[in-house]
């Protein structure tokens, strides 16, 4: 007998982080001379919405490929559900469902039969299903197009037929490149309304889409990817406070932008704004004041309480806080590779 | 699958779509009935027919077909309607069966194999290949889907066909034996080619590649119909294709040789195209190198059939020349694959002395892949070799020789022969494994994939080409062979040692003409084997450390899963997988739950 090694992946996934379904340790993808992964590290728990955004080129899709038994990482190891993505892709495949940003269709076959062939290839046999296209067509309010042709479907009716086929085998990990994209306002909702539906339901998502709006929304963590490298992951609310670092390597304090509304023009908020040592960037349009601020939220009433008490009269006091926008293009610098 | 509700928000009222109840859930036995034997099919196979029955092209040729063979029909029963009572019905029934074998020649020929290339190709294309790959369905599931459905389409010609033909045989202008054959003919050939669809298939990684491959395999497959026509005249004239030529010994061993050895290449592709849809770090090669085997196997049984049946010594050299040429174009393949194993492959790799002896060749990597070429070739030499020898001892061996008399082959020319057909292979792709590793060391060789056994194949066909046209020209310098008159000499000599041409040349010559003096040409060719044996002996050595590997355990995950998967089997009891006839056929809706 010859001797056995236990192999790196076996002791990488173990059985400590059960609760982790997805899991990037140093992924690296290379074409040519082109990095379009670069020692990419996250995880994501069972039950969680992952929102996965970058701009484009970012390595997000390739991310996504390589989780999805796609392609191979040059270097580095990913596993779903403790399974690695290039050892085991058979038992990854069962528990996954790849929504991608395209969409494969067939000529001549209807939404029934698209979604009963993708049913057959996963195994599923007669009343299973039967069951499965019953259940995902009803998910995705489909059962009302079942003999339409493919071909007919607006884009939004074909995203659900998408995320119907990318749920037909049941999968316990869904990974959905951009299924936002190109959607109206309305199917947005509908499409965002069904992932929350779906993390309801305990399954781990990884959602990636240029509609951070939409994102933000739905997510329970994100992460920044640029480059290939990721430059940030946590809660939106994380990610929002984070304190970025300028050109100059300084620390730069998290800001919220103020917006004041004044009863009339009144030169005295401008000067007083001016003595506080929390606001910058003062810009005064008529009987309109936008500001920076850089303190927390006592020293935003302790400035309101000044100004009142100097009689100030002021119509509005609004706090706008960063959005996930905000926070992505201070993150990223819109380099593509 | 658990329940699915779409929560619906508060604040938007989700779209309600107005149509009829599901129809997945069928309502009559009839579409019950269907939809469980469709699970006995491959699923790409209902898809496609599926396809195929909404689609114009299928419609369009169907009917064409019908139409063809209907206007054949008719012009050969009543064109010369001014003489029906004294036609010769003999005569019709050939012209009918060769009208219907050529209209049946362009689906077979032409449209099948097309479509199912066509149908990979743009799998690719579109990337629907991507989302297939990802089910649970494996890569020869999925070729093996496009077959059966290219099978289908067959089957569906064919029977617009088969009455034509019966008509044909009722004629009596036409045996039941041709028309067997001619048939056989006509569908092995079709499958052959939908095959070499489907691999080619697989190279159409993009579209314009695709197109390019396109246009070159229709134009093929036009040759080919145009040879069908060729085979056709022959089968329906009886000129040097007939049921008794088939029937005598050298008709059985020519055409039961020709039949297992495209059978054999058919199985090789077969497993080459499933090889290019499966995933990096998939054993491409183990199955592969099973269908050479299988290969090998028929090639020894051909041997031991050409024995028995022909009874002459010159077959035996010919099939060894094959192999020669055969497991140096395999090898040079097989030298190119990665080197490396994933931790899946190494998962499998056999963990005994036993197993590895028996079946690390069959693992891949370029080391193996020389060995087992090498391997193959000398078993094929050495079969050969050992049913020449035997021809002595048993009567049923060979024991004629060319022309009809005695055996005049002696052990030494017998043991020439084998050396010549084996060593210069052999040296051929030692030097095509050496510089395919140097190139692996020092080039992005490794990063080509699939291109890889294309890339070993181009490097072999220019090593073997260089070294045999420098020698030849040192030959044709040196020796002079041609003299004075367009008859060249068949003399060895050392500049044209190391041309496989001019060696089995020289071979050839004194084993045909009498034996000559083959032990007396040996020195001649020491320079090659100067050469041969060191540069065989250092590549062997080199492709044997990779015999050496280090077998890993499967983590523990999945041990896990494969534990509890068994447990849940001897829990269950042993159900079909799906459901049983009685729950198909029971529970129908009732009408009113239907109208509802």
């Amino acid at each position: 007998m010859v001797n056995i090694t236990n192999p790196q992946t076996s002791d990488s996934a173990d059985t400590s982080q059960a609760d982790v379904t997805i899991r990037l340790d140093n992924v690296s993808r290379v074409f040519g001379s082109t990095r379009a992964v670069d020692r990419l590290s996250f995880s994501v728990r069972r039950g969680e919405v992952f929102g996965f955004i970058g701009p484009n080129g970012a390595g997000k899709t390739t991310s996504m490929r390589i989780l999805s038994t796609l392609d191979t990482p040059t270097a580095g190891h990913a596993w779903v559900d403790g399974f690695s993505v290039v050892d085991d892709p058979d038992r990854v495949r069962k528990r996954l469902g790849w929504m991608p940003d395209g969409f494969g269709t067939y000529s001549f076959v209807n939404c029934e039969e698209y979604l009963d062939f993708f049913a057959r290839s996963y195994g599923l046999k007669a009343n299973d299903r039967r069951n499965a296209l019953k259940r995902v067509m009803s998910f995705t309010q489909l059962d009302g197009m079942a003999n339409k042709p493919i071909k007919g479907l607006s884009k939004g009716m074909k995203q659900r037929l998408c995320l119907g086929r990318t749920l037909i085998h049941d999968p316990s990990v869904l990974i959905l490149d951009e299924p936002a994209a190109g959607l109206d306002p309305r199917a947005r909702i509908e499409l965002r309304e069904m992932i929350t539906a779906l993390a309801a339901d305990g399954k781990t998502l990884l959602v990636s889409s240029h509609i951070l709006t939409e994102l933000a929304e739905m997510v329970d963590r994100v992460g920044i990817i640029e480059q290939g490298q990721l430059l940030a992951v946590g809660t939106v609310d994380e990610i929002l406070n984070r304190k970025s670092v300028d050109d100059n390597g300084e620390v730069e304090q998290t800001k919220s932008r103020i917006q004041l509304q004044l009863l009339d023009a009144d030169p005295r908020v401008a000067t007083m704004l001016q003595q506080n040592e929390w606001v910058s960037e003062i810009r005064v349009v008529g009987r309109e004041i936008k500001f920076q601020f850089a303190g927390d939220q006592e020293q935003q009433a302790g400035l309101l309480k000044a100004l009142i008490d100097n009689e100030c009269r002021i119509v509005e006091f609004a706090s706008q806080r960063k959005s996930l926008e905000d926070a992505f293009l201070s993150v990223t610098k819109g380099r593509v590779q | 699958m658990s329940e699915l509700s779409p929560k619906k928000p508060a604040d938007v009222e989700l779209v309600q779509i107005p149509g009829s109840s599901l129809t997945a859930t069928p309502s009559s036995i009839g579409h019950r009935f269907r939809d469980w034997i469709s699970d006995f099919f491959s699923s790409i196979m209902v898809k496609e027919a599926r396809q195929a029955l909404k689609s114009y092209q299928f419609f369009v040729t169907y009917t064409i077909v019908i139409l063809t063979v209907a206007i054949w029909t008719g012009l050969m029963f009543f064109g010369d309607s001014n003489n029906f009572s004294q036609t010769n019905w003999e005569d019709v029934s050939k012209n009918l069966f060769y009208g219907y074998c050529v209209i049946l020649g362009v689906p077979l020929c032409i449209i099948v194999p097309f479509s199912a290339f066509r149908s990979l190709a743009r799998e690719y294309e579109d990337g629907t290949i991507q989302l297939i790959s990802i089910t649970t369905m494996k890569p020869y599931q999925i070729v093996l889907g496009k077959l059966s459905t290219a099978m289908l389409q067959m089957v569906i010609y064919l029977s617009v066909i088969a009455p034509c033909i019966a008509l044909t045989y009722m004629l009596e202008g036409i045996s039941y034996p041709l028309i067997g054959i001619t048939l056989l003919i006509a569908v092995g050939g079709s499958i052959f080619l939908t095959i070499l669809g489907l691999l080619l298939a697989g190279a159409s990684r993009s579209y314009a590649l695709g197109m390019g491959i396109s246009v070159f395999f229709v134009l093929g497959l036009g040759l080919l119909y145009l040879g069908w026509w060729t085979l056709l005249n022959e089968i329906v004239d009886g000129y040097g294709f007939n049921a008794n030529d088939i029937a005598s010994d050298e008709g059985q061993v020519t055409t039961y040789g020709f039949t297992a050895f495209l059978g054999s290449v058919a199985l090789v592709m077969l497993t080459a195209a499933a090889a290019q849809i499966s995933f990096d770090s998939d054993n491409r090669s183990t199955p592969i190198r099973i269908a050479l085997l299988i290969q090998l196997t028929l090639f020894l049984a051909m041997l031991v059939m050409i024995a028995a049946l022909i009874r002459r010594p010159e077959p035996l050299f010919g099939m060894s020349l094959f192999a020669g040429h055969f497991w140096l174009v395999v090898g040079c393949m097989l030298v190119s694959e990665k080197p490396g194993l994933s931790d899946r492959v190494q998962r499998s790799l056999p963990k005994t002395w036993l197993g590895r002896s028996f079946f690390s060749l069959l693992m891949p990597g370029p080391g193996r892949g020389y060995l087992f070429a090498i391997g193959c070739l000398l078993a094929s030499i050495l079969a050969s070799l050992t049913i020449g020898i035997c021809s002595d001892w048993f009567p049923i061996l060979p024991t004629r020789n060319f022309y009809g008399g005695p055996a005049q082959v002696s052990l030494s020319t017998l043991v020439l022969v084998s050396a010549v057909t084996s060593i210069y292979p052999l040296f051929y792709l030692s030097i095509v494994y050496l510089w395919m590793s140097f190139l692996r060391k020092y080039t992005r060789l490794q990063s080509t994939g699939a291109l890889g056994p294309f890339i070993g194949l181009l490097s072999g066909f220019l090593i073997v080409t260089t070294i045999s046209l420098v020698a030849y020209s040192l030959w044709v310098n040196f020796e002079k062979p041609y003299g004075n008159s367009y008859y060249y000499s068949n003399n060895p000599s050392f500049s044209g040692c190391f041309n496989w041409y001019i060696a089995i040349g020289s071979i050839g010559n004194d084993v045909f003409n009498g034996g000559g003096n083959l032990l007396g040409d040996l020195p001649y060719f020491l320079p090659f084997l100067t050469i041969a044996i060191p540069t065989t002996i250092l590549a062997s050595l080199l492709a044997i450390r990779d015999l050496r590997y280090q077998p890993t355990a499967a983590p523990v995950r999945v041990v896990e899963e494969i534990e509890r998967n068994q447990a849940e089997r001897h829990a269950k009891p042993a159900l079909p997988e799906g459901e049983s006839i009685d729950e198909i056929f029971g529970a129908l809706p009732d009408k009113k739950q239907a109208d509802e």
